[in-house]
């Protein structure tokens, strides 16, 4: 490797071996063309420059949080928007320092064992943060993806049961995944590309049903800026799922070891964090919006009785649209939540078990192949009815986990024997950082008064 | 800040203020059911809110800015 493909990549990770070193010059070459252009030209160069961010979105919006959305929107209106555009504005503040890790330090959990302890790296956040969560959560979204999968066949005149279906969406994320870090096959391009297709087809599916069912404007405003919190445990819950889902340590990990993956080193630092802005950021809110809003307009508004779980919602929803066309097209936008959402945890799981443990992350490998797929055992779900609110305290519990990864996270961008000069040298990211810190505290802690019953 | 970077015990003086910060967020969120659902007095939710604002200024002091 020459001196200047040395500066480019900061630290080496095998993942990165994907990614020509002429591609990346060639990338640092476009940003500064896209620098130069108008506002809007501007943001499609960032999106299309960017990867890593829509990976994060396309993980970041699964079964959980549009679960949340969805429930928010019936249950409370437009009250809740708030908690979407909040709990992203905080988790940027940590995924910029993961950035900041990735381009100018090396691999997280290396530097945690280093400089913490292997607790807090390879066990609490590699493998008790998120390995061990990615293996649980795909459970629900192949409940979800079987379910929404067996609804919408029947707008094509045919049934694919679920209990069939699933060998579909095993076989296209397993695909997908395996695919990932592959320098045969543009693997890394061909997955991101996915991620932002999909994510197209999230925003245009949604936003199509809303303009079916309409805004009330004043209410949208009124629950973006005033924040109301629902009383009770089961409305707490509520929150802190949609607030975790952008504010937890497997975001901050898949952001971070996706960015290594894409070869970013120090001059990089620009373009990740106009890809967690526009790539993750952007989408993951206007998804949460236009999900609340479509529920909020429709059964929210109609005072019935709220249907057990995410399937029975969308079922409930899709005939107000009105047409077939936009029924299809809704359930579209919806099976791409927990399909994304999929190849995501399939990826974040093959990486922290890799990083718990020490091992040189080869994607040909049977070890890597078999860790990615630990996830996929999820397809179980399909035969088992799983209540709404057990999705929900899973996502709740993880949030305990948060603690370590961010407090460890926010002490190693402060380190100068980690960072040198490029520790964080402005108040108001720490500032940020810490009102993250206190999110994820309040979210540990809520957890646990919740469970314990202090809020008689 | 030194302060922060110094160590006292096993631990730097950011990580102690990361401890006392989780101390305050749990002070705080007690108090705040305490005053909002049961109705009793506010002060254990302000002192737990006063701590958190002080210990997250002086943990966001950069170590570039000592």
């Amino acid at each position: 490797m020459s001196n200047d493909n040395q500066n480019i990549r900061a630290a080496h990770y095998p993942l990165a071996d994907a990614i020509p070193t002429q591609q990346l010059d060639a990338e640092l070459a476009q940003l500064e063309a896209v620098q130069q252009k108008p506002f809007f030209s501007r943001i499609y160069g960032y999106m299309k420059l960017g990867g890593p961010g829509f990976i994060g979105a396309g993980f970041t919006l699964g079964a959980g949080s549009i679960t949340s959305a969805m429930i928010s929107g019936v249950v409370y209106g437009y009250k809740t928007m708030w908690v979407a555009w909040f709990s992203m504005a905080v988790g940027l503040f940590m995924i910029a320092a993961t950035l900041r890790l990735a381009t100018k330090a090396g691999q997280l959990v290396p530097l945690q064992n280093k400089y913490h302890h292997f607790l807090v790296g390879s066990v609490l956040t590699a493998l008790g943060g998120v390995a061990i969560p990615s293996a649980i959560w795909t459970w629900g979204q192949f409940s979800l993806a079987g379910n929404l999968f067996e609804s919408l066949t029947p707008y094509f005149g045919f049934n694919f049961p679920r209990q069939y279906n699933w060998t579909v969406i095993w076989a296209t994320t397993s695909w997908m995944t395996l695919m990932y870090g592959r320098k045969d096959s543009k693997g890394t391009q061909i997955v991101e590309n996915f991620m932002k297709a999909a994510i197209a087809l999230m925003v245009i599916g949604f936003a199509f049903s809303v303009v079916k069912v309409g805004v009330n404007w004043g209410e949208f405003f009124k629950g973006n800026f005033i924040p109301w919190i629902p009383s009770g445990g089961e409305g707490l819950d509520l929150v802190l799922a949609s607030g975790a889902a952008a504010c937890g340590v497997v975001d901050w990990f898949l952001f971070h070891y996706t960015s290594l993956s894409r070869g970013w080193g120090s001059r990089h630092e620009g373009l990740g964090r106009m890809d967690m802005i526009f790539g993750l950021g952007l989408p993951f809110i206007i998804v949460n919006w236009l999900v609340i809003i479509v529920f909020a307009q429709t059964l929210g508004a109609s005072h019935a009785p709220v249907p057990e779980n995410a399937t029975e919602l969308a079922a409930a929803f899709a005939p107000l649209l009105g047409s077939k066309f936009g029924a299809i097209f809704f359930y579209l936008a919806f099976l791409a939540v927990p399909v994304t959402s999929i190849v995501g945890l399939n990826i974040v799981c093959a990486i922290g078990i890799f990083e718990a443990f020490g091992w040189k992350p080869d994607v040909k490998s049977l070890r890597w192949k078999l860790c990615a797929l630990i996830p996929s055992t999820g397809f179980l779900a399909v035969w088992t009815s799983r209540p709404l609110w057990l999705v929900i305290a899973v996502t709740a519990f993880v949030s305990l986990t948060n603690n370590f990864a961010a407090w460890s996270i926010f002490l190693l961008v402060n380190n100068r024997a980690a960072l040198k000069n490029n520790v964080v040298q402005n108040y108001f990211w720490n500032l940020g950082m810490m009102i993250a810190i206190c999110s994820v505290n309040a979210a540990a802690i809520v957890y646990v008064f919740n469970r314990i019953g202090i809020f008689g | 800040m030194k302060i922060l970077e110094n160590k006292y015990g096993p631990f730097s003086g950011r990580l102690w203020g990361l401890f006392l910060n989780f101390v305050a967020n749990a002070v705080a969120i007690h108090g705040a059911i305490k005053f909002m659902i049961h109705g009793q007095s506010p002060i254990e939710m302000v002192v737990g809110i006063g701590i958190t604002i002080a210990v997250c200024m002086v943990l966001a002091v950069p170590d570039s800015l000592e």
